[in-house]
């Protein structure tokens, strides 16, 4: 099996190499014969992004091709709704990426009339959440799920379907029979009954002399956010990991629909609290590229500096809880020192320590505008923080009964990384190239100077010192990008997106009009302008979203997918063979986020 | 010895009043050695007396017990606290004059803190939670890994005094100084302080600041504990390391008036009492400072690491012994 798809990707690197070279538009063409036979149409969305549709029963063959012999990495998979007067029509994406080519590939399929579409999580395990997500909110079924369990609406909460039939268009009420909450038809607020409706089911149990299980969580000793992790344990060392998240579901997807792109915003920026200006500007660049606004290059530049500002925010936090977790208490506080001051300089610059309400629709809000004086002060704190973190750093490597603890724990092969689609530095620290700023350039990623570092030895050291090298790189792009800023400026002002919406309001009623008058068959393909993706490279790796609107400009479907989604799965994997008293650093040491994995 | 109803009288007056000493000056030194930490880190700590608020605290609050408890974990908080004051009774502080005192008693001592040790054991896994059993078997591993290593310091001692009562060993270090033998002394001195560590549960074998359960080895073990129980817990573990730098400080740094009050009767004054155990405290304060020097600037060792680490404890005794003996 292994050596088959070793021969297959040889086979194709010819073919690889011949795709990257050429244009994108070509890209189908030098597709295989039968892959391309089964497209049943295909179009450029954006320039970067492509669009297959394709039936469900070639989903597999043509994802599979994609993943394992393109070698392409998938970055979100969701349904939506898409049903109309009493019909039923479901529509499921695969966004494709890979590390050589600007291209986004979006396989589009449908589910069968009564609710079933093909699960691919047995050849492609990153699918297995994305199937039970999505059949989970929307009800839909994943056929051929090797863990078909409820993934987010436990058993314990939520009614789980019990009719066969899996009836479409149930009315639904508090007490119904099942719950999916991001059907169209599902009322918003509507809260099942409170109430016991079934058990919980460990995936697997091991079974042995001395084997023993510990429950961890979702209440912790200290204060953190929920998440259950059992492990099964024979003495100290771990056997087996399952974890268990999704205990606070906030319905954010569900909440932002029918909501005007400014209401969005500020939800995006509470998806996960620390990445505030990453999730914002995921989100702001899909609407923008809907919109179609343009943004001035002063603000270019200063989104990149408040993006590089939380990066850095973030690292160093890890940081010093890495400091923390293994004891080495005088270092930690030193870190924190100066973690805290970045976040007073952050509110010195914004008025907020996180950097919220910062970006907005076409630009930056007048608050993050950074004039002489802030550049002044900014670049000066800045020289000072990186001496400080120089010492920190030295301090750490110095010390031999630190690294002792990060090295040879948590392994982290780079099989896994490629077959879970391991986003960010998890997967540079195991030799996986994966940063969007190189991969899929936004912002002014392209002009500016700066190394994404990847490296082979996939324990918690290599992870720490990936953080190491973006930290450093942060502190360089910030200094390039306040060199390169001098325009004044900020923003496309206001009225400007605002006349963006006109256009847009008015262009998607023409075509809306157009659709209903041309197209009676009900396939509505012309819809394409109507969406657009957005992404950026977090601390924690690529961020995606998928955003929907519908023509009055307002949000039909937005699908979030933060990188923890896919790395969490990871830990199950990364602490085999580590002892239970170190899983706290293998935790840490990729720090991932709950609320963003939740939304 | 003299027979004399009033020296009796006067000696267990202060037997008595050297168990209340230790109790009384037990919270402070855990806070004082958090205090040194605090500001090591550039922070302001909490005060000096806050080891006294949190015991009055937890005493003042009701006990919560796990419906799966046996009476186990009713009596162990007691049992354990007892067995810390009775090995405290043994232990001569600032004079010679210990409540209970008798030949054999230092290795009594250690094994009256054993017992302590195995009851909290047994507490934490008869709570029936996922850590107490963790944390359990973890503390008798550290345990059973440390204890030969703290006979064979003491044998080190006891060979050199001729005795196994602590009272005579401390009197006798007291009137020779320890230059007869000083590499015996310093190796005793460093196995000794990998015990101490070990045993009070301190970094870089366990970490008392933690939050993270999956780490913890003490903590873990009365995770469950509340109210008066974890009061006690809190306060023999206080104790513990109390007793441990006792030994240590009247050990290792044999000055001071240890040897004069009880031999000396015509001698004997209230002020004599007191210089004795202000020198005592200031002992106990300069034992208490390194340990919190080496918790600012280790981090905690990996858990397979610690019988490494523990084992050098056991190396360094022995070489002690041997170079005694030779």
């Amino acid at each position: 099996m292994e050596n088959k798809s070793v021969n297959k990707q040889d086979d194709k690197s010819v073919n690889k190499s011949g795709i990257k070279s050429l244009n994108k538009t070509d890209f189908i063409k030098n597709l295989d014969n039968d892959i391309v036979n089964i497209i049943n149409e295909h179009f450029f969305n954006r320039d970067n992004e492509l669009v297959i549709k394709i039936n469900p029963e070639d989903l597999k063959k043509i994802c599979l091709y994609f993943f394992k012999d393109l070698k392409f990495y998938l970055l979100s998979a969701f349904a939506a709704d898409e049903s109309k007067d009493g019909g039923n029509n479901f529509k499921i994406r695969y966004i494709f990426s890979h590390s050589s080519m600007d291209l986004f590939i979006i396989v589009e399929t449908y589910a069968s009339a009564d609710g079933i579409f093909p699960s691919l999580s047995a050849d492609m395990p990153v699918l297995n959440w994305y199937e039970r997500e999505i059949k989970d909110l929307f009800g839909l079924i994943p056929e051929g799920h090797p863990d078909p369990r409820p993934l987010m609406l436990f058993p314990e909460n939520y009614p789980q379907d019990t009719n066969k039939n899996n009836e479409i268009n149930s009315q639904y009420s508090s007490d119904s029979a099942s719950c999916h909450p991001l059907r169209k038809d599902y009322p918003s607020g509507l809260r099942p009954e409170f109430k016991k409706y079934g058990e919980y089911n460990y995936n697997k149990d091991v079974k042995g002399d001395g084997v023993f299980n510990i429950l961890v969580g979702p209440v912790h000793a200290g204060i953190i956010e929920p998440g259950h992790f059992r492990f099964c344990m024979s003495g100290e060392p771990i056997l087996q990991l399952e974890i268990r998240h999704f205990w606070k579901h906030r319905g954010i997807e569900k909440i932002a629909e029918g909501k005007t792109i400014d209401e969005a915003l500020s939800l995006a920026e509470k998806i996960s609290g620390d990445h505030c200006v990453a999730h914002s500007l995921a989100f702001l660049s899909a609407a923008e590229k809907i919109l179609d606004i343009k943004i001035s290059d002063r603000g270019l530049y200063l989104r990149t500096i408040y993006a590089e500002l939380e990066r850095l925010l973030c690292n160093i936090n890890d940081f010093a809880w890495l400091f923390q977790d293994v004891g080495y208490s005088f270092g930690a506080q030193e870190t924190f020192v100066l973690k805290e001051d970045i976040m007073e300089l952050n509110k010195y610059l914004s008025g907020s320590r996180f950097n919220k309400g910062v970006l907005s629709l076409g630009g930056i809000n007048a608050c993050g505008d950074i004039d002489e004086l802030k550049k002044k002060i900014l670049t000066e704190k800045l020289s000072d923080f990186k001496k400080r973190y120089l010492n920190l750093k030295k301090a750490l490597l110095n010390s031999s009964t630190i690294q002792e603890r990060f090295e040879e724990t948590g392994y982290i092969n780079k099989e896994t990384a490629l077959d879970l689609c391991a986003l960010g530095l998890a997967a540079r620290a195991s030799g996986v190239a994966s940063d969007t700023r190189k991969e899929h350039s936004y912002l002014i990623y392209d002009k500016l100077h700066f190394n994404s570092k990847v490296l082979k030895n996939k324990d918690v050291f290599a992870r720490l010192l990936i953080r190491f090298y973006d930290i450093e790189e942060s502190f360089s792009i910030i200094t390039q990008c306040l060199n390169e800023l001098h325009a004044e400026g900020t923003q496309t002002s206001l009225n400007d997106a605002d006349i963006n919406i006109k256009k847009y309001k008015l262009n998607a009623a023409i075509l809306t009009s157009t659709e209903t008058g041309v197209n009676t068959a009900g396939n509505n393909s012309n819809n394409a302008v109507f969406w657009g993706l957005g992404y950026c490279e977090s601390q924690r790796g690529n961020i995606m979203h998928f955003v929907e609107l519908d023509e009055r400009a307002k949000i039909l479907r937005w699908k979030i997918r933060d990188p923890s989604f896919h790395n969490w799965q990871l830990i199950e994997f990364a602490v085999i063979g580590d002892i239970i008293a170190d899983f706290p650093i293998v935790n840490k040491s990729l720090n991932l986020s709950y609320a963003g994995n939740d939304l | 010895m003299l027979n004399n109803d009033l020296l009796n009288f006067n000696a267990v007056l202060i037997g008595i009043g050297q168990v209340l000493i230790l109790i009384l000056i037990a919270p402070f030194v855990n806070s004082y050695i958090n205090k040194i930490k605090s500001i090591l880190r550039g922070q302001q700590g909490r005060p000096l007396f806050q080891g006294y608020k949190d015991i009055f605290k937890l005493i003042s609050k009701e006990v919560v017990l796990s419906e799966d408890a046996s009476y186990i974990s009713r009596f162990a908080p007691y049992i354990v606290f007892v067995s810390i004051l009775v090995s405290a009774c043994f232990l001569p502080v600032f004079s010679s004059d210990a409540l209970l005192s008798f030949t054999g008693d230092i290795i009594a001592l250690v094994y009256t803190i054993g017992l302590g040790t195995f009851f909290m054991a047994l507490y934490g896994m008869d709570q029936a939670s996922s850590f107490g059993g963790l944390g359990s078997s973890r503390d008798i591993l550290i345990a059973s890994l440390a204890e030969p290593t703290l006979m064979l310091v003491i044998f080190t001692f006891a060979l050199q005094t001729r005795t196994t009562n602590i009272s005579q060993i401390f009197i006798d270090i007291h009137k020779n100084g320890f230059l007869n033998y000083p590499v015996s002394y310093v190796l005793a001195l460093i196995a000794f302080l990998i015990i101490s560590v070990a045993e009070n549960g301190r970094i870089p074998v366990d970490n008392p600041d933690t939050h993270l359960e999956l780490t913890m080895v003490h903590e873990a073990m009365i995770l469950e504990g509340s109210g008066r129980h974890l009061a006690l817990f809190e306060y023999s573990s206080y104790l513990k390391l109390i007793i441990f730098i006792t030994l240590a400080s009247n050990i290792f740094l044999p000055i001071g008036v240890y040897g004069g009050i009880p031999h000396s009767l015509s001698s004997f004054s209230f002020l004599t009492i007191l210089y004795a155990v202000a020198f005592y405290i200031l002992k106990v304060l300069i034992f208490a400072t390194p340990i919190a020097f080496i918790e600012i600037s280790m981090a905690k060792l990996r858990f397979f690491r610690v019988p490494d680490f523990l084992m050098l404890g056991f190396v360094l005794s022995i070489i002690s012994l041997v170079l005694y003996s030779i």
